[in-house]
This record gives structure tokens, sequence and C-alpha cells, in this order.
């Protein structure tokens, strides 16, 4: 249940990233390489949000925790790309886009905030059944 | 104090899975070539998928039930996020094609492994003490 919990969020997540780039007309056959790059962003980032929707102690925080990684991971990683590729004029362009992206990413986040939040709430629920039929035997 | 010794661990994670993955580049670097002050950004961006590798190893962890899950589920991670991620990345940034990633992702990957298996069996060492007291 938890690991299809994993997929669902995973494919809201790069679907709601790679999805925003198909809104843009003139997308080529070539453009799929970028759509599948993203589309494994989105399966790293909900891999990662995992471990913080855990230890998050609310719905709220989990979701916050979402929206903040799906805002920083496209920024930080279109820094590290632009300058690892020499920062020259087509390179700094990362930087825009990864700016760019990091609104929708951000909201897929959120989504898989809420998704996973509600996943690890299931759980400890089932826990603390399980425990007071324990304390009760 | 239990998120701060998780949060511990995790950095604890990270630093020596960016030994294991920085290292190597580092010593090849100074071997065959001069320090240069661009060189940093190929390094921090090495250490930043460290960084994302041992976060992921913490979710993967908390889903594992023996040691040996815990340190194969780090080492393939290890071994083939670099690899995966490289290959996308060389594909969709084809206008840059003297740059070679892939080759350089297939010769990281082994320290990666290494350190990716140390990560997975300290985070599952940590969630053992962590877990022992709520049972």
């Amino acid at each position: 249940m938890r690991a299809l919990r994993y997929l669902a969020s995973s494919i809201v997540w790069g679907t709601l990233t790679s999805g925003c780039l198909l809104l843009f007309p003139g997308l080529t056959w070539e453009d799929v390489w970028l759509l599948l790059f993203l589309f494994f962003a989105g399966l790293v980032e909900a891999g990662l949000l995992w471990s913080f929707a855990a230890q998050a102690e609310s719905h709220a925080q989990a979701i916050k925790a979402g929206t903040l990684l799906g805002l920083l991971m496209p920024i930080i990683c279109g820094l590290l790309l632009a300058n690892d590729l020499g920062g020259g004029f087509e390179a700094q362009m990362l930087i825009g886009a990864g700016l760019a992206l990091s609104v929708p990413n951000a909201l897929g986040g959120a989504i898989v905030g809420w998704i996973q939040g509600r996943s690890v709430a299931e759980a400890q629920k089932t826990d603390v059944h399980s425990e007071g039929y324990v304390k009760r035997i | 104090m239990e998120t701060r010794n998780r949060i511990g661990t995790d950095i604890a994670c990270a630093g020596i899975w960016i030994v294991f993955t920085c290292g190597p580049g580092l010593i090849t670097i100074i071997h065959f070539t001069k320090l240069d002050r661009h060189l940093v950004w190929p390094l921090l961006s090495l250490a930043f998928v460290a960084v994302v590798e041992a976060g992921l190893t913490s979710s993967i962890v908390l889903e594992t039930k023996s040691s040996a899950q815990a340190i194969l589920g780090g080492g393939g991670l290890g071994l083939i996020f670099p690899v995966v991620g490289a290959y996308l990345l060389q594909k969709f940034v084809v206008d840059f094609e003297n740059w070679s990633l892939v080759p350089d992702a297939l010769v990281i990957c082994f320290p990666s492994a290494i350190g990716g298996a140390l990560a997975g069996w300290i985070q599952w060492r940590f969630n053992r003490s962590w877990l022992r007291p709520k049972l």
C-alpha cells in the first residue's frame, strides 16, 4: 500500500513538472529526453519527501516540506548545471528554466506532501490501534 | 533530542557519501590536472548529488527489515543513480557534445556504491536504536 502511495505521488510530481512543458508549442521528439529527465527528478523528489513526511508531526508540515523541496530543487539544479557547463549564455538559460520550473514543481510538491502526509498519518493511526490492542491483551 | 540525532545521522551519511563520491574525483584532478577555481562547481554538483542520495537512502531504509536489505538498498542506489541521472542529462543537453557525462558517471558509481552501502548500514543501525525504545 505504501509502495502504491509512493508510486502515485511520484507520478503526480513527474506529471505536473513535465506536463507544464507540454503546454508550450513547438516540442519535438528530441524533447522526450527532457521530459524523461523531469519525470526522473519527480521520482527522486518524491523519494526524498518520503523521509521528510515520515518525520513530520502534522499534515501541514508535510505539505510545507513538499512545497519547499519542490521550490528549491529546480533552482539549485539549474544553478549547478549552468555553472558546470561553463556559465555561457546558453548555460545561463538553465538558471531561468530552473526558476520557471520551480513554480509547477512546488505545486506538485504540495500535492505529494498531502498524499504522503495522509499515508504516514494512517500508518501512525494503525500503530496506535495495535498498541492499544496489545495493552488490552 | 530524537530529531537532533536523526539530523546528525543524516548529515553523517551525507558526509560519508560525499567523501566517497567526491574523493576519487578530487584525487584524479590533483594527480592529472591543476586545481582550478572552476572545478569547484563539478565538485559541488557531486556533493549535492550525494546529499540527495543520502536523503533517498533514508527513505529506503525506513522500509527495510534487515541490515542486509539496507546495505543493498544504499549500495544499489549509489550504483544506479549516477548512471541513470548522467544518461538522461547527457541525452537532453545535446548541444554540449564534448561533455562526456556517462563514462564519468560509470567511474564514479563504484565509490558511490560503497558510500551508499555504508550510509545504508549507518541509517539502519540508527533506525534500530531509535525504534527499540518505542517497542
